[in-house]
């Protein structure tokens, strides 16, 4: 009987996938015959909230899913496959949930890419009917590779109990889902990449080779930036998700089981994450390269003040997984011996934070402006790339340290070299920080080129050297450690679940921001050099307005992810009370 | 566990709420309107060239992202204040004219790059800048003006600009 | 008042000691805070006061900073929410229940509304240009001057560099020193009059940063001749070209920067 189950779980994906698609053009034939005809430059308006506002929202969230769906896959399938070889229960328990819910969340993904479908041809006739005429054939590809996406899907899924037995061929297929969804990211970067840095085409914008239009500079650091993003926001989605189960857990045994969930997340999140500044400065590089104006746009021009808004929500997530790791040591047993360094974490952490959210230049009352001048001595040296790119670093290595407290807080090591061991990671941790600060001192008074193309790359150098270091210590420090008790997963204070719903909405948030700028980076321009934006949205809209975006697509994507976990709940219910009946 | 999940749905809008604040109350509020073409008229003087020139070159030409206006260390291109006579020494050592270095500077920037500098300029005259012949003149007349002798003037000069982007920033 | 900052200070790390004493963590946080508030302030003695928008940054930063801080341990928390607690539910805390919710919340919130619909008569802050780029040439008088690589023709007629300097001060003394000060300083008569205040000549970010052509400029033009970015009406200072002529101008430049030991900056 289980094979009837691949089999009809298979077709209800494809079937669901087919009349989503299906709806959406029959929608779209039906709209174009109904409403109005485009303006004469090629538009057609939303109601109420204009064309741009609307494609904003629906893209976004659309993104969100799709960053969601395409993200958890990766460590689902690495967790299964190190749940077969380490012979884990609780392994192969997980990757089965991540599974469930990237599996729900196709659908509202689907609905939303539908919708976004039916959008862009009737509001931007002029500008779609370019895409197509440049990038065609990339779209029936991407509808190609999304039935593939769905099969491969609905199949890993339903038939995870069935080939219990056949794992390899199972991860295999884990695998192949995974290839499926890089092709997928792929093909939308390329667009994206087009409309941002475009190639491949004439001034007036006649197609003169189609592989130049998809290769362009953009698409390669976009697609692998997105790729790691996804990851660190798929994990994010899950931890909330354990957070939410573990609030309205009922027994001991699933709070237990939530708890680690929540917790394995939250660190695939933050490990993946570390890897995003390096990478983002790849496609900030690319970016320069393309076109130095557009570089110099995002960076400093209309867009300078978002970059502080990015330091503040950065900072919060740091921060915040700081917290839960610190409120973890209560559960572990002897957890309370390291308390006390704790107390310095958190001032590094603190100042940190505050060194890196000072801005350089701030709005000055009359009354200020006349005592202070236009320049503070003290904010101007703070305000910095010299002092921030120190205060992210020394953050970042606090929070490293912070888990690895928590990793060793309930083992005792038994190696004989103990006493040194420990001499030798305060050793390491103190060198590396002044090391840091000294190269942040000096980079005060070097020219900036120098700055951003050595030091500041050396600085991030010796901070991964130092973990790496630090990890390979304590894994040979700790090995056949006593062990002092083993961790009271669930007994975690409530509080502890908010701050990792905490870092998922920031994260939510964050990303809503930074692609808000990326697509911002092109000003008046749909295809940025190639075809002008003539309609009335063809403006950047003040800060606020963006937040106000930003917050309603957040909110938005909470509320449908939040239908997604009820409906994952319901239907545990439902096959628990099959399984009793 | 129904009070949980209220305290849940607290945080998470007071989360956003709190972002939003930041948005709408700390950050600056201003938006970027596109620039709109300017179309000149016949006869106009030298001195509301110049003015015309100025307001593109700190707007619509944006050349402020790279052009700093007066010298200071680290400059990413030469700066404006006193790019008049710059531009005359360097028309004189390649033995041109001040005007055609000028059009030329504009049109194919990276036939003549700045000693010590970067080429890193595009065409004003293609987009995303796209100025047309009178803003071009304007901005020529503008950068003349910094400490060089203005000698391009509207529609005179339209000829002569042709001429320069027909042979040079065609491509 | 910037001088009774640091007794703030000390009156919050007094509440921060005893309270983490007597394990009170609920007073150590306000005992914090107010530290913070009274450190952030008092900057305000060794350097130029940190503007608000930054201290108001910094204390909201703390405010949540040390809530996570005090939250991390069990016990800790327990005992950090414990006076709110008893005030919120304890039987015999009613009269402080009362005036806390029914007087001090309130008065607070009252407070609040009232600070933020008081009228103010604050102008709008807006960036200005102190330095704009002279222009080209200028009238003066019905004689075009140009100010670009203008050099003060009066210094190369050293031998009567005595006499002109001289003359200048007198000018200075006659014209000037009203709002600029005797003392060349900024701190004249009129110097509470105006906002933004007189500029003074002494110290090295002012006249020492510029050349005499400019000066020259802006004494001939006054306010009038500013550019919209430097708001030509922010500043008092009248054209003196209706009241010296040129070589009486030269003069008083003269004076300013010899009586200030201050050198004109050149260009190259």
């Amino acid at each position: 009987m289980a094979g009837k189950d691949i089999k009809k779980g298979v077709i209800k994906g494809i079937l669901k996938l087919s009349l989503i698609l299906g709806c959406g053009f029959v929608l779209l034939f039906l709209l174009k015959s109904i409403v109005p005809g485009p303006t004469e430059d090629g538009y057609r308006f939303f109601p109420l909230i204009g064309s741009r506002v609307w494609v904003w929202i629906i893209a976004q969230l659309h993104l969100n899913f799709a960053a969601f769906v395409l993200g958890v896959p990766i460590f689902a399938v690495t967790m299964e496959f190190l749940g077969w070889r380490r012979t884990d229960e609780r392994l192969d328990r997980i990757a089965y949930d991540f599974t469930k819910l990237f599996t729900l969340a196709y659908t509202l993904t689907a609905i939303m890419g539908a919708i976004l479908m039916v959008s862009l041809p009737l509001l931007y006739p002029r500008f779609i009917g370019h895409m197509m005429k440049i990038l065609g054939p990339t779209w029936w590809a991407y509808i190609l590779f999304m039935y593939g996406e769905v099969f491969v899907c609905y199949y890993y899924f339903y038939s995870w109990h069935r080939m219990k037995e056949r794992k390899g061929l199972h991860v295999l297929i884990g695998v192949l889902l995974n290839v499926m969804g890089g092709i997928l990211l792929l093909v939308t970067s390329s667009w994206v990449g087009y409309m941002t840095t475009p190639g491949g085409v004439s001034e007036t914008g006649e197609l003169l080779n189609r592989w130049h239009a998809i290769n362009t500079y953009m698409w390669i650091p976009l697609s692998l930036h997105r790729l790691f993003a996804n990851v660190v926001f798929g994990a994010g989605i899950a931890a909330a998700y354990a957070a939410f189960r573990f609030i309205t857990a009922a027994t001991e045994d699933e709070k237990a089981y939530y708890d680690w969930m929540g917790y394995t997340s939250a660190m695939i999140s933050i490990g993946f994450s570390l890897i995003l500044p390096g990478i983002g400065y790849l496609l900030g590089v690319e970016i320069y390269s393309f076109n130095e104006q557009m570089g110099i746009q995002l960076m400093g021009g209309f867009y300078a003040w978002l970059w502080v808004m990015q330091a503040i929500l950065i900072g919060a997530i740091l921060f915040l997984v700081n917290y839960y790791l610190w409120i973890s040591l209560n559960k572990m047993p002897g957890g309370e011996r390291y308390f006390r360094y704790v107390k310095f974490l958190f001032i590094v952490v603190f100042l940190g934070y505050i060194i890196w959210l000072t801005p350089h230049s701030v709005a000055l009352s009359l009354e200020e402006a006349r005592r202070i001048g236009s320049y503070h001595p003290a904010l101007g040296k703070l305000g910095v790339m010299a002092s921030k790119n120190t205060a992210v670093i020394v953050s970042y290595m606090a929070t490293f340290i912070s888990f690895a407290i928590f990793r060793m807080s309930n083992k005792e090591p038994t190696v004989s070299w103990a006493r040194a061991g420990h001499i030798l990671r305060a050793l390491i941790i103190v060198v590396s920080s002044v090391v840091v600060l000294g190269i942040g001192v000096y980079s005060y008074m070097v020219p900036s080129v120098t700055r951003v193309r050595v030091l500041s790359p050396i600085q991030f150098g010796i901070f991964f050297l130092a973990i790496l270091a630090l990890y390979i210590l304590d894994s040979r420090m700790y090995k056949n450690a006593r062990i002092i008790g083993e961790p009271r997963w669930g007994k975690m204070p409530e509080r502890s679940q908010y701050a990792l719903i905490g870092i998922t909405v920031t994260f939510t948030w964050l990303m809503g921001m930074m692609g808000y700028m990326r697509s911002g980076g092109r000003m008046y321009w749909h295809v940025y050099g190639i075809m002008k934006d003539t309609s009335p949205d063809a403006y950047l809209p003040a800060h606020g307005v963006a937040a106000v975006i930003v917050t309603t697509v957040t909110l938005l994507f909470f509320f449908m992810i939040a239908s997604v976990f009820w409906s994952v709940m319901k239907l545990e219910k439902f096959s628990e009370k099959r399984r009793s009946d | 566990m129904k009070a949980g999940v209220l305290k849940l749905i607290f945080v998470v809008l007071a989360i956003n709420l709190f972002f939003t604040y930041i948005g709408l109350y700390f950050l600056p509020q201003s938006e970027s309107r596109p620039p709109k073409e300017i179309k000149l008229q016949k006869g106009i003087t030298q001195e509301e060239l110049i003015s015309l020139g100025e307001k593109i070159v700190f707007g619509k030409g944006q050349c402020m992202v790279c052009h700093p206006m007066k010298e200071e260390t680290g400059m990413r291109a030469p700066a404006i204040a006193t790019i008049g006579s710059t531009i005359q020494k360097e028309a004189e050592k390649k033995g041109i004219s001040a005007e055609e270095y000028l059009f030329i500077a504009l049109v194919a920037p990276s036939k003549h790059v700045a000693e010590g500098y970067d080429d890193i300029m595009p065409p004003v005259h293609k987009p995303p800048t796209s100025l047309n012949d009178g803003e071009l003149i304007a901005v020529a007349a503008y950068l003349q003006s910094r400490r060089g002798k203005v000698t391009v003037s509207y529609p005179d000069s339209v000829g002569f600009l042709k001429t320069v982007i027909s042979k040079e920033g065609g491509e | 008042m910037s001088n009774y900052y640091p007794v703030l200070v000390l009156i919050g790390l007094l509440i921060s000691v005893i309270s983490a004493y007597r394990k009170a963590p609920f007073y150590n946080y306000i005992g914090i805070q107010i530290t913070i508030y009274g450190l952030l302030k008092s900057a305000a003695l060794i350097m130029p006061p940190l503007p608000a928008q930054v201290i108001v940054m910094y204390v909201a930063m703390s405010l949540f900073a040390f809530l996570i801080y005090f939250s991390i341990r069990e016990e800790t928390f327990r005992a950090f929410l414990e006076p709110m607690r008893s005030v919120l539910a304890d039987r015999d805390k009613k009269l402080q229940r009362v005036v806390l919710v029914f007087i001090a919340i309130p008065l607070f919130a009252g407070y609040i509304t009232y600070a933020k619909v008081r009228p103010s008569y604050k102008p709008p802050v807006t960036g200005r240009i102190v330095h704009p780029e002279p222009p080209q040439e200028i009238d003066f008088r019905g004689k075009t001057i140009s100010i670009l690589g203008l050099e003060n023709p009066l210094r190369k007629e050293t031998d009567r560099l005595k006499d002109h300097l001289e003359a200048g001060k007198k000018i200075y003394y006659q014209n000037c020193f009203f709002c600029h000060g005797d003392d060349l300083d900024g701190r004249g008569l009129f110097e509470q009059a105006f906002n933004p205040p007189p500029l003074p000549f002494r110290g090295t970010d002012t006249i020492a940063q510029l050349p005499e052509s400019f000066v020259f400029w802006r004494i001939a033009k006054g306010w009038k001749a500013l550019p919209p970015g430097s708001h030509p009406w922010d500043s008092a200072m009248p054209s003196f070209e209706d009241f010296l002529t040129e070589d009486q101008i030269w003069q008083v430049i003269l004076f300013i920067y010899e009586a200030t030991g201050n050198k004109p900056r050149t260009w190259e």
